[in-house]
């Protein structure tokens, strides 16, 4: 995912079979996209649509291992839509806290040199 | 044996693949995004023990031996918390050249669903991934991450004594 994708993310997002689709994989990694395809009446074909939308959004990682591919969940993508929006409000606590340590070196240095 | 699975976490960084691997593998200073560590090693190669230390050396939170060096693709090694009883897991960084810049993917194996390790793995690695593309793409992490290092070395009194680094030799 390169410069501002979250719009795949928020498309992967926007559908709540893929939503589930993300919570199956979540609790069981390495789960197959056949096992993924057994908790929806959906053809495969159409599981492998969803699967691939998720893939592209980053949520979904497939690897080939032997004669199956299997799917892990990232929650990288979503921790970067968090962070953008978060980082503004945490940049204040974040001052404050080096204000603080600062005082405490600065306390500390008056101490040892007493 | 205890159910075991592997977890995976995958971003892409604005950088050259080689500055991203020199950046995960260096020895000469502190890695920002794991908190700030010190890799302390006799080699970076295969059978070679490796200690992630606080940057004054004094605390060792982490020691494992690595078991993969292939420059720049990928490095694996094992991973133990030195405050935890648990088994180790197994760690794998894979570096993958894009269009723009490295798909960095770090695999987690061998975590017992559920332990200590797997939560603490798993809140540690979003941070890992976030820091990584934040030093790689601005010099440095985020203001959140460079607080949380400042109370991590206020906090490092509290620190257990069996974290002390004259226990974990490399």
């Amino acid at each position: 995912m390169l410069a501002d994708d979250s719009d795949h993310v928020f498309e992967a997002l926007a559908n709540r079979d893929r939503r589930r689709m993300l919570d199956l994989v979540q609790q069981s990694p390495g789960m197959t996209i056949a096992a993924v395809g057994t908790h929806f009446e959906m053809s495969s074909v159409g599981v492998l649509k969803h699967i691939r939308i998720l893939e592209r959004s980053g949520l979904l990682h497939s690897e080939k291992q032997g004669r199956v591919r299997k799917l892990y969940f990232n929650a990288v993508p979503i921790q970067r839509i968090y962070d953008r929006w978060t980082d503004q409000y945490s940049q204040f606590w974040a001052a404050r806290m080096m204000d603080m340590a600062a005082r405490l070196e600065t306390r500390a240095k008056g101490v040892s040199h007493a | 044996m205890p159910e075991t699975i592997q977890k995976l976490f995958k971003t892409t960084i604005r950088a050259d693949i080689h500055a991203v691997w020199n950046e995960i593998t260096r020895g000469d200073a502190p890695i920002k995004c794991f908190f700030n560590s010190r890799m302390d090693r006799r080699s970076l190669e295969p059978g070679s023990r490796i200690a992630m230390r606080s940057p004054d050396g004094a605390f060792t939170g982490v020691v494992g031996e690595i078991l993969e060096v292939v420059p720049p693709r990928r490095f694996a090694h094992t991973f133990q918390f030195t405050r935890l009883d648990e088994p180790p897991c197994k760690v794998i960084y894979e570096l993958n050249p894009v269009e723009g810049g490295t798909e960095f993917i770090m695999k987690i194996e061998n975590l017992v669903a559920g332990s200590t390790m797997d939560k603490q793995m798993t809140g540690g690695s979003k941070l890992i991934m976030s820091t990584l593309k934040s030093v790689m793409e601005t010099g440095r992490p985020s203001m959140g991450v460079r607080a949380i290092f400042i109370l991590m070395s206020l906090l490092q009194f509290t620190t257990p004594k069996r974290c002390r680094s004259e226990c974990w030799p490399v």
